[in-house]
């Protein structure tokens, strides 16, 4: 009796652990880059002219656990400061080291990155002969530069408030004397030089650029000791995380922010010599909680299907984003890094062993993660739990840029270090997100993200001059959150399965039961003959969801990329988004569906969530460039829908003692890479085949969004749009016994759900444009420094 | 020696004189260890199947899987060696014969020996086998395997010999104490159902948020590795029964060695202290002074004494019924839950109304499981059953009072039980008033057929549970059975539920009519012991 009590007790434990899923998951690998460089130099050291030769010396920092792949060997290169071709130093290799070799007195920027250039750092090299003094900064700037001015806010923080900045110097010299009489030679109005505490206050509303020189009165100095500063008038120089979180998601209206230190994550702080980096959050034996650090607002995405189901449902579904830097004024970034990895990536681990028998560490959400994925735009089944088939929205945001006339410059920002493999970047989120009126983003390195940018619903926003990478989804994603509900009153022609147009109000003819229902139902379970006369019929329904008048050419999003360079997506660089607008969503039909989700126990299904987006304008202009190869098998189109079915097939597979892993995936659901590889221009090596797709257009609804391409250099290499129309392809579809039925019907619930207007991609042609290539850091830096100089 | 092993078997699974019963009793055995074995190997291979891409998780898992067979193992060892090492009964019988202890010892020794290898063998093989087969091992596993329950009764069996006499001890303080035996029932159940509580509601939550699978994250799999330091004999006898580890085969030999030795001189050290102390020691005649009462009370009175003084009922009758409430509560909710949640909640669409039927079920299960801490009716009487027979009372006022006073206390409980579900909205209003109709005839019928059975009591032939086994376990599954089926067909729920009461009542209404109309004659025939 205690014994089968003991087994009663037991029976829920073992049930629990019945409901766990099986880990099928491909790994597709990407070959990850080293993601420092760590060297002693400071941003200016001296050589003297007469040592001849010496040794450069740096390691690459690679990710914990995650070696660089091949291609992240070191290499130097070498430039004159003032752009001359004057050979003033040069660099030599003897097998793998490097030597700088003084030729001539003057000044050189040394650059040391991995071979394939995407990954650098550099510091000035004075070549000199005699006494010299170098002015430093204390607190290295990041070396990492693209914009070649560093700026300095004209405030500190001190505990919290505002106060006129000082900027702490070092002096380097050859002879000690020196110290002894050094004085002031020149300063310019805006600051006051302390010797004596080697620190320069800057005083408010000075100029744009102050500086001033040193001289001894009893040496000669051969060098010109000085020290120029950018200063931002009314900015604040963060230098601690405190500093950055009262200058963004504590302060109401934000503050203009320049940054004094890299904000790293807990691995990269700890390996870190450099006095420049900071930690990002507060470590408490070595975990994080950001609860109160974050900011947090109500998603700016329709939400008629969040509220709908939460009105109807007892498990509600939080409209809220979490962001992890709430910025409102402009930003200097001066190269530094803010890696939000402490935030975003999931915190637990499950190693997983793979097809190859690897270990594969797999980032796994925890329960106090704040970052778990986009929230639903539109699901079929419980959000909450296993949902069917389950569409994204919105994402949690690395930096959200929100305001108007907003400047980003010369920032590294990444939301994480994620390995190499991208689909670790699932709940990541997106790492910046724009949303206002002329916003700016340039010389900035953007990555590592589900998303890495995204601009909706923002008007004249540009990303000039940046490296955009690393993302699972999109590099860039645009799209407008501004929609038209369809008007259930107003009348339109359907055209029925016999040929007849019915004039009848939407509401009517989408209603179960309905001759709209009818005809659906019977395009789900194949119970037609004449093709054409089903897709006349479906194209009418579509239409009617569809008034394209109401939209037309009213651009409610406008953004404009600039010389930039697209990095390796899942997916597509640039992704053009829709609002989904199929029949299901609008009036619960094919009712067959609706029917099926009620034998599913799904709590509620939500109606007249779909509509029209507005459109939205990119031009892609200048040099922008796209380094987006990928085979079909690296195209994982996972991140962009949620589905179950075939997590269910698999399971159900495994209980009667069938193999169905494989025979059910994503890309069955949604057959969209199958059917854009069929029809995309593809370069061939060997026997593999690779795509690059600059521009994805969202289909489903009516997509009147427009990519101007006129000012592109590279637009020669672009192919024209392709059209893959799931429509045409699902008509085909025939199948002759269950199991084949059952899967067509699965394709098709996308459909009614999406919409039937085609997907449209813009490919890059088959000649091999940019195929194996990387993106130059150092192009950016040269771009920056043109514009510069202007 | 065989006669010997004979009596310890007859002490420990009692004495059936008829081949045909004898051979029911086994082949009743076979099903259940079959079934049990089914499901085990069933549940294990599943999970495997789950798990096995996730490094180290299958090995942790096995640990921790046989860890708790261990641990039930011990619990079982320490009360067979208590029954064979410590029985008054069977001290005295054994006191008479010109035996030597080092003969009954050894007797017992190798009695509890195979009786651990048996029982470790059904538990342990099946898990041994489904982790071979999912893994590929070779014929030399499975051969070594066959020694594992040899290595494990060292050590198992040593902690259970160590903790026999405290064990026996405690038994016998607690036997006399019954405030201090009720506030340590109440504390270990109130205990027990906290951490019960505590363990399943997490559980629950991971199912519920569908984050089952972060069970196997590198920390949670390195905790249950680094649990592997203290389950021991367990991590000893994986080292060197499944990752083949030679090295850990003498430290496991050593210690386990020294655990035998040490809890085998203290048993025999016990062993004869007891046997002195029992042979030489009478209890004195307590003087009673007695009260005059009417009949039906004091008949009333001596049940609840019974039910609340023997140590047996206070921690498996009265304590759990205390818990029912709360135990049936969690059980049920956690079920729910996980047949509501994830890919179970998906292929339970195919079965209608399977959750409000197998809360039913679990019900049942419940209460009949908890009723039957007190169905020993006539058993519990002991020596006393001449009293019973020749006191000048009615035999059916007897009876009813023996029934009605158990069966009152367990229906109370199922009550409360039910309404806690109903109030925190676990079960339906529909599911509370069938199940509470459904419930109340599996009770009533389980014990009148424990009636029966024990009133079939005869000298030297024990009480047979085949019948009450069934309606406890076998009517209530086959009710789910037929419902769910009925249900899978689409019949109207309240339909179901009505086919269902008939057939419950169905399988109640013969034996309740039997037992009121032979109650009497089987009373009659009821042997006395003198």
């Amino acid at each position: 009796m205690k014994r089968n009590l003991i087994i009663l007790l037991l029976i829920p434990f073992l049930l629990t652990l019945l409901g766990i899923v099986t880990i099928n998951t491909t790994f597709n690998y990407i070959s990850n880059d080293i993601i420092d460089i760590n060297w002693k130099y400071d941003d200016i050291e001296a050589f003297e002219l007469q040592g001849g030769r010496y040794l450069l010396e740096a390691t690459g920092v690679s990710e914990k656990d995650y070696p660089a792949s091949a291609g992240n060997d070191l290499v130097w290169s070498i430039q004159n400061k003032d752009g001359s071709e004057e050979n003033i130093a040069i660099i030599e290799q003897e097998g793998s080291r490097f030597y700088l070799k003084a030729l001539g007195i003057g000044e050189v920027i040394v650059t040391c990155s991995n071979q394939k250039g995407n990954i650098s750092r550099s510091f000035t090299a004075l070549i000199i002969d005699g006494t010299y003094v170098l002015i430093k900064a204390e607190i290295n700037s990041s070396q990492n530069n693209i914009d070649p001015k560093i700026y300095y806010g004209s405030y500190d923080l001190k505990e919290s408030e505002k106060v006129d900045a000082t900027v702490k110097f070092k002096i380097d010299t050859n002879n000690a004397t020196v110290f002894e009489d050094l004085y002031v030679k020149e300063q310019t109005d805006g600051i006051e030089v302390d010797l004596e505490n080697l620190s320069v206050k800057i005083k408010q509303n000075s100029n744009s650029l102050e500086s001033f020189t040193l001289d001894s009165k009893g040496n000669e100095i051969t060098n010109n000791p000085t020290f120029k500063m950018n200063i931002i008038n009314g900015g604040v120089n963060v230098y601690t995380y405190q500093d950055l979180l009262d200058c963004t998601n504590n302060s109401e209206n934000g503050e203009i922010v320049v940054l004094r230190k890299s904000f790293e994550s807990l691995n990269n702080y700890r390996i870190s010599t450099n006095n420049n980096v900071e930690l990002f959050g507060v470590a408490k034996n070595s975990k994080f909680d950001f609860s109160n650090d974050v900011y947090r607002f109500k998603t700016t995405m329709c939400t008629d299907y969040i509220d709908n189901w939460n009105k109807n449902s007892n498990q509600k579904i939080s409209s809220d984003i979490i962001c992890g830097l709430h910025v409102q004024k402009d930003f200097y970034g001066n190269g530094y890094t803010i890696n939000l990895h402490n935030l975003t990536y999931p915190t637990a681990v499950t190693e997983v062993i793979s097809q190859t028998g690897e270990i594969v560490k797999v980032p796994t959400l925890a329960s106090s993660d704040l970052f778990r994925g986009p929230l639903p735009i539109y699901t079929l089944g419980n959000h909450n739990n296993t949902p069917l088939i389950e569409a994204f929205g919105q994402d949690n945001i690395g930096m959200y840029v929100n305001g108007n006339d907003i400047l980003i410059n010369d920032l590294n920002l990444k939301n994480c270090d994620f390995g190499n493999i991208l689909s670790n970047l699932r709940y990541t989120g997106t790492v910046l997100e724009t949303y206002g009126e002329n916003i700016t983003i340039k010389n900035s390195k953007i990555s590592n993200g589900k998303n890495v940018v995204r601009s909706y619903s923002s008007m004249n926003a540009v990303i000039k001059n940046c490296m955009v990478s690393n993302a699972f989804n999109f590099l860039v994603s645009v799209g407008c959150n501004e929609y038209i509900s369809i008007d259930d009153e107003k009348e339109y022609d359907f055209i029925d399965l016999d040929g007849n147009v019915n004039r009848s109000k939407v509401k009517n003819y989408l209603q179960k039961e309905a001759i709209g229902d009818e005809i659906l139902n019977n395009f789900i379970i194949e119970q037609f003959s004449d093709k054409e006369k089903m897709r006349q019929s479906l194209i009418s329904i579509q239409k009617a969801l569809n008034e394209e008048t109401l939209i037309a050419n009213k651009f409610k999003g406008t953004l404009e990329v600039v010389d930039t360079m697209f990095y390796r997506s899942g997916i597509a660089s640039i992704s053009i988004d829709t609002m989904f607008n199929g029949p299901f969503i609008y009036g619960g039909v094919p009712s067959y569906v609706a029917q099926l989700l009620e034998l599913l126990n799904v709590s509620y299904i939500p109606n007249h969530i779909g509509g029209l987006s507005y459109p939205v304008k990119v031009d892609i202009k200048g040099t922008t460039k796209f380094y987006d190869y990928k085979t079909s098998n690296e195209l994982d189109i996972s991140g962009l829908i949620n589905e179950n079915i075939s997590v269910f097939a698999s399971e159900a597979g495994d209980q009667i003692g069938m193999d169905y892993n494989g025979a059910i995936t994503i890309d069955t659901i949604f057959p969209l890479k199958s059917y854009l590889m069929a029809n995309c221009p593809q370069y061939k090596v060997l026997d593999k085949t690779y795509v690059n797709i600059p521009v994805a257009f969202y289909g489903g609804s009516l997509n009147m969004s427009v990519v101007n391409v006129d000012t592109l250099e590279m637009k020669e290499s672009l192919s024209a749009e392709i059209y893959v129309d799931l429509l045409d392809e699902y008509l085909d579809l025939k199948s002759n016994n269950t199991y084949g039925t059952l899967k067509n019907a699965m394709m098709k619930c996308v459909t009614i759900v999406t919409g039937f207007e085609p997907f449209k991609f813009i490919c890059t042609d088959d000649s091999g444009y940019l195929f194996g290539q990387t993106p130059q850091v150092s192009e950016l830096v040269e771009n920056a420094k043109k514009e510069s100089s202007k | 020696m065989l006669g010997l092993l004979a009596k310890d078997f007859k002490l420990l699974f009692g004495n059936e004189k008829s081949i045909a019963k004898t051979l029911l009793k086994v082949l009743s055995l076979i099903i259940c260890l079959g079934c049990f074995i089914a499901i085990e190997v069933f549940l294990f291979t599943q999970i495997l199947n789950k798990i096995s891409k996730i490094n180290n998780a299958s090995n942790a898992f096995l640990c921790l899987f046989l860890s708790i067979v261990s641990i039930l193992i011990i619990a079982s060892n320490l009360s067979r060696s208590s029954k064979l090492f410590f029985d008054e009964k069977d001290i005295e019988q054994l006191s008479n014969k010109p035996v030597s202890n080092s003969k009954i010892i050894t007797s017992k020794m190798i009695f509890l020996f195979l009786n651990h290898y048996v029982t470790s063998a059904v538990f342990v093989f099946p898990l041994l086998i489904a982790y071979g087969k999912k893994f590929g091992q070779s014929l030399m596993f499975y051969y070594t395997g066959i020694f594992y329950p040899m290595f494990s009764f060292l050590s198992e069996m040593g902690i259970a010999l160590i903790l026999v006499y405290p064990y026996y001890i405690l038994k016998k303080y607690l036997k006399k104490n019954i405030i201090l035996r009720y506030v340590l029932t109440f504390g270990i159940l109130f205990v027990g159902s906290y951490l019960y509580s505590k363990i399943l509601g997490l559980f629950v939550s991971m199912v519920a948020s569908n984050s089952i699978n972060t069970l196997f994250t590198t920390e949670n799999i390195s905790f249950i590795i680094g649990l592997r330091r203290y389950q021991f004999p367990t991590n000893l006898l994986t080292s060197v029964f499944v990752e083949k580890n030679k090295i850990a085969l003498l430290p496991l030999l050593l210690i386990s060695t020294g655990i035998f030795a040490f809890g085998c001189s203290i048993t025999i050290f016990a062993y004869r202290y007891v046997c002195n102390f029992t042979i030489n020691f009478k209890n004195k005649t307590k003087v009673n002074k007695f009260k005059v009462s009417s009949v039906t009370l004091s008949l009333i009175k001596k049940e609840l004494t019974v039910l609340t003084k023997n140590t047996n009922y206070s921690l498996s009758f009265v304590g759990l019924l205390v818990v029912q409430p709360f135990l049936a509560y969690l059980v049920i909710n956690a079920i729910n839950t996980t047949f509501t949640n994830g890919v179970l909640g998906y292929y339970l669409t195919l079965f209608p109304n399977f959750i409000p039927l197998l809360d039913i079920l679990l019900l049942m299960l419940f209460t009949s499981i908890i009723g039957q801490g007190a169905s020993q009716y006539i058993t519990m009487e002991k020596k006393t059953i001449k009293v019973i027979k020749t006191i000048p009372v009615d035999c059916k006022k007897q009876m009813k009072i023996k029934l009605w006073i158990p069966l009152i206390l367990s229906f109370v409980s199922f009550v409360i039980t039910i309404l806690v579900l109903l109030i925190g909205k676990i079960i339906t209003f529909t599911t509370f008033i069938f199940g509470f109709i459904l419930v109340t005839i599996l009770l009533v019928t389980y014990c009148y057929v424990s009636l029966i059975e024990e009133l079939s009591i005869r000298h030297h032939k024990h009480r047979s549970t085949i019948k009450s086994t069934l309606v406890a376990y076998a009517l209530p599954l086959l009710y789910f059975v037929i419902v769910v089926g009925l249900s899978y067909f689409n019949m109207n729920i309240y339909l179901v539920h009505l086919i269902g009461i008939v057939f419950v009542s169905a399988g109640g209404i013969y034996p309740i009519i039997y037992c009121i109309k032979h109650e009497r004659d089987l009373f009659l025939d009821l042997d006395t012991v003198n």
